[in-house]
């Protein structure tokens, strides 16, 4: 019974709702953050985001502030983006004990200008020859790297911009360019990965085109029958990389905007429902009891809408660091005030009815009617002031952490904006490292207020204007 | 009468600001402790070092003297007083507003006077925030009366939204958004600070004030203004409901004349609200903001006393934000008084 009534009175809350369309539109974005939330660890490109964001190796394999990949669509200069390998063919033959085992990734070039790098990862385990070469579609064959030792278990990463490689495409150069051109040639200057995806020509070095094609990244072993190699991969650190680029620390800004999305959740909806929580207990009990009890909880409701909060926020942030469950508790305590005035005035009221008075005449105690007949009463009410508290609390946090003092274990929107200005975004131009945290912040924040209002023009109707 | 109620309000104001100065002495003492301490140690052991390599003095003596120099500065920062007494000493020298003289940062004329360094932040904060809320207030008005004129139709639908929108959007990340673009990729405007270095003379420095303060002007006008145009359409609107606009109505009066003579004068009350509160409530300057815009005003000045552990600067800076607060709550008190009889509690009709 009671449970058919709840149900029709959502019902009818949830018509009233879609009639006001701003409050849809709140609606649409927070599910659609709900549901990136929910999918967050199929979208995620970069799996151990969350733990290990302010680890340096973790990245090492990517582009320094490269732009989104988006950015060049309409620009004619295509510039390779990032791009990992896990595919291979195997070819392998034996021969007088030793095995000759030699894995193809394939690699589809197609743009202006080729890439920086090629990194190998593999993990050899015992006596091993290996040798990297490329093979380009006019079938040419440079060896980038080559190694013979002895590997105990070891997770290699060849990085196959080196000396060698780059003597190995000097000799490359030698047979088709002429003797004056290569003497001219400065090795500091030569540019190994430039010259490997562009076209065999007598201007190679000033005005170089790419020759496009299918190219074979060759990883060329030679093992005794107990050597082990495993998982062997490669990455292509593209001049553009992810939805949304790199940073200055090689980080996948996607990865820490998908991260960051539980946090601000987190941090809005619990700050947002203990604090309103607080200020319904508080403001209920003291218009209930009145007299010096309502006076004393009185002034210290307004000794706390006087305290500076983000002064003391930050003093208490700088010099404990604080983590984020002590911050939300900080951030309950400072704006539990806020709602406390409206429910005031509606208790107020409600503590003369005669629903009160009945129960006081069949022997109700003060709390029973406070807890069980008045709070759930303006409870409803107090859903509008829950949505908007939530966007303060996100941008507490956030402001907390640009200035440094947030939880340094999490991946949040202010942490990256953080790194972002002290990591000279400005300077550099990385205006995807400053804009899309703050807009997903704002757009969050700003859903949060929309339904907030909406619900404030259901439940308040006195405020409609004509 | 009135007075009895403005000295009511007034007493009312000095016990609260009492008690909050007590917390907040309690907060920061609580928090500075600790690093002083830490902070008087590492300057004994520099300062018997550079003794010890003048070789002026032998062991024994070193250690009298080191013995009495920690007593010295110890009681400097009163340290040889009990907890409990510096949360209220402070408390009460904050109260009579003598902060002391700090420890470790200087005014730029290098005085020591926590007072002098106040004193050199106060008017930067007052002048952008002052000039801010004076073209906020003024183009809310305009925004908010014309939006009131046609409520529902676009501009009021548009404004509506975009101050709904703003409400969740960081002053701070506008500020770094207009940074980059207007400072690093247009290079319109300087990226911070309020003077070039070195400062030019004569008119040429007031010209250079206004360059500098220019883009966090703009981002302060841009991000309000759309919240204060909403409120004051809101005002407006509500007031239209009342029965005596419809009696104005009723005499054939102009929508014009209703809206400026009669809607205004009454909307009055709420609109010099919202300015003065806003007014008085950013003079601890935005912290963040001003950090943002290396703006030299209080908050700045908070947050570089706090890195420095500060404690006098920091208490100072907070008393005088609180103080100023209050004050205004109370200025504001007064005005209502003025502007609507009905408020006045301990008033007699």
């Amino acid at each position: 019974m009671k449970i058919k009534e709840l149900f029709a009175e959502l019902k009818e809350f949830f018509n009233e709702f879609i009639k006001v369309r701003i409050g849809i539109i709140g609606l649409v974005i927070i599910a659609l953050f709900l549901i990136l939330l929910i999918l967050e660890p199929y979208i995620l490109p970069y799996k151990e985001t969350n733990k290990r964001w302010r680890d340096i190796k973790y990245w090492e394999d990517n582009p320094v502030g490269a732009p989104p990949v988006w950015v060049q669509t309409f620009s004619k200069i295509k510039k390779p983006k990032t791009e990992f390998i896990k595919k291979y063919e195997i070819e392998e033959t034996n021969e007088n004990g030793l095995i000759y085992r030699n894995y193809y990734f394939d690699y589809n070039f197609k743009y202006s200008v080729g890439p920086d790098n090629i990194i190998m990862h593999l993990n050899v385990d015992g006596l091993a020859s290996i040798q990297v070469t490329l093979v380009r579609p006019d079938d040419e064959e440079v060896v980038l790297y080559k190694q013979t030792s002895l590997f105990e278990n070891e997770n290699l990463r060849l990085t196959l911009d080196n000396v060698e490689s780059k003597n190995n495409v000097f000799e490359f150069l030698k047979t088709f360019l002429n003797e004056d051109v290569l003497e001219k040639i400065d090795m500091k200057q030569l540019k190994t990965f430039l010259i490997l995806f562009s076209k065999k020509d007598s201007n190679i070095l000033n005005n170089s085109i790419p020759l496009h094609g299918d190219y074979k990244i060759a990883l060329k072993t030679v093992i005794k029958d107990d050597t082990i190699i495993r998982d062997p991969y490669i990455v292509i650190p593209g001049k553009v990389s992810g939805l949304l680029g790199t940073d200055n620390a090689k980080r996948d800004i996607f990865s820490g905007l998908i991260a960051g999305i539980k946090w601000a959740l987190t941090i809005g909806l619990m700050t947002a429902v203990i604090s309103v929580f607080i200020g319904l207990f508080w403001g209920v009990t003291s218009a209930y009891f009145g007299g010096f009890v309502g006076n004393l909880m009185n002034r210290i409701y307004e000794f706390f809408i006087n305290l500076p909060m983000l002064p003391i926020l930050i003093a208490i942030s700088a010099v404990f660091k604080i983590n984020i469950w002590v911050l939300i508790l900080l951030l309950c305590i400072f704006s539990w005030t806020g709602s406390v005035r409206t429910i005031m005035a509606i208790s107020l009221q409600l503590k003369e009815e005669v629903f009160v008075e009945a129960s006081k005449s069949l022997g109700a105690g003060h709390w029973r009617i406070i807890f069980k007949h008045i709070m759930p009463l303006i409870l409803p009410l107090t859903f509008a002031n829950m949505a908007f508290a939530v966007p303060g609390a996100i941008l507490s946090e956030a402001g907390l952490s640009l200035l440094g003092l947030g939880d340094p274990t999490i991946v949040t929107w202010g942490s990256i904006l953080h790194d972002a200005q002290t990591g000279g975004a400005f300077i550099n131009g990385l205006w995807w490292w400053i804009i899309p945290p703050g807009l997903v912040m704002s757009l969050l924040a700003s859903s949060f207020v929309f339904v907030g209002w909406a619900m404030d023009k259901i439940l308040h109707p006195k405020l409609r204007t004509r | 009468m009135y007075w009895r109620f403005i000295l009511k309000r007034f007493l009312n104001a000095l016990v609260m600001y009492a008690i909050i100065l007590i917390a907040v002495s309690y907060i920061f003492n609580n928090q500075a402790e600790y690093v002083v301490r830490q902070d008087i140690d590492e300057r004994l052991k520099a300062e018997s070092q550079a003794i010890m390599k003048s070789a002026r003095m032998n062991s024994e003596q070193l250690l009298q003297w080191k013995e009495k120099r920690k007593q010295e500065l110890y009681h400097l920062n009163w340290l040889d007083r009990p907890f409990i007494f510096r949360v209220f000493y402070r408390a009460y020298k904050a109260f009579t507003l003598d902060f002391g003289n700090s420890m470790i940062m200087k005014s730029s004329s290098g005085s020591r006077s926590v007072w002098r360094i106040i004193k050199e932040a106060l008017p930067n904060t007052i002048l952008i925030f002052t000039t801010d809320f004076i073209i906020t207030t003024i183009l809310g008005i305009i925004i908010g009366l014309k939006m009131a004129r046609k409520p529902g139709g676009a501009l009021d639908r548009g404004v509506s939204f975009i101050a709904l929108a703003s409400n969740g959007l960081p002053l701070w990340w506008l500020a770094m958004v207009f940074i980059f673009f207007f400072s690093y990729a247009i290079k319109l405007f300087p990226s911070g600070g309020i003077y070039s270095n070195p400062k030019p003379d004569g008119i040429l420095a007031f010209i250079d004030l206004l360059w500098h303060m220019a883009l966090p002007l703009l981002t302060l006008v841009i991000a309000q203004i759309w919240g204060s145009a909403y409120y004051i359409r809101q005002i407006v609107l509500g007031t239209m409901n009342e029965d005596y606009i419809m009696s104005a109505r009723a005499r054939g009066l102009s929508e014009r004349k209703i809206l400026y003579s009669h809607v205004l004068r009454s909307a009055a009350p709420p609109i010099v609200t919202m300015v003065l509160l806003g007014l008085f409530g950013s003079i601890g300057g935005a912290i963040i903001f001003e950090g943002i815009f290396s703006w030299p005003g209080m908050g700045n000045l908070y947050w570089i006393a706090l890195q420095q552990n500060d404690l006098a600067v920091v208490m100072g800076n907070v008393s005088i934000n609180i103080f100023l607060f209050m004050i205004g709550l109370v200025i504001l008190d007064i005005i209502y008084g003025f502007l609507d009889p009905r408020i006045k509690v301990g008033g007699k009709a």
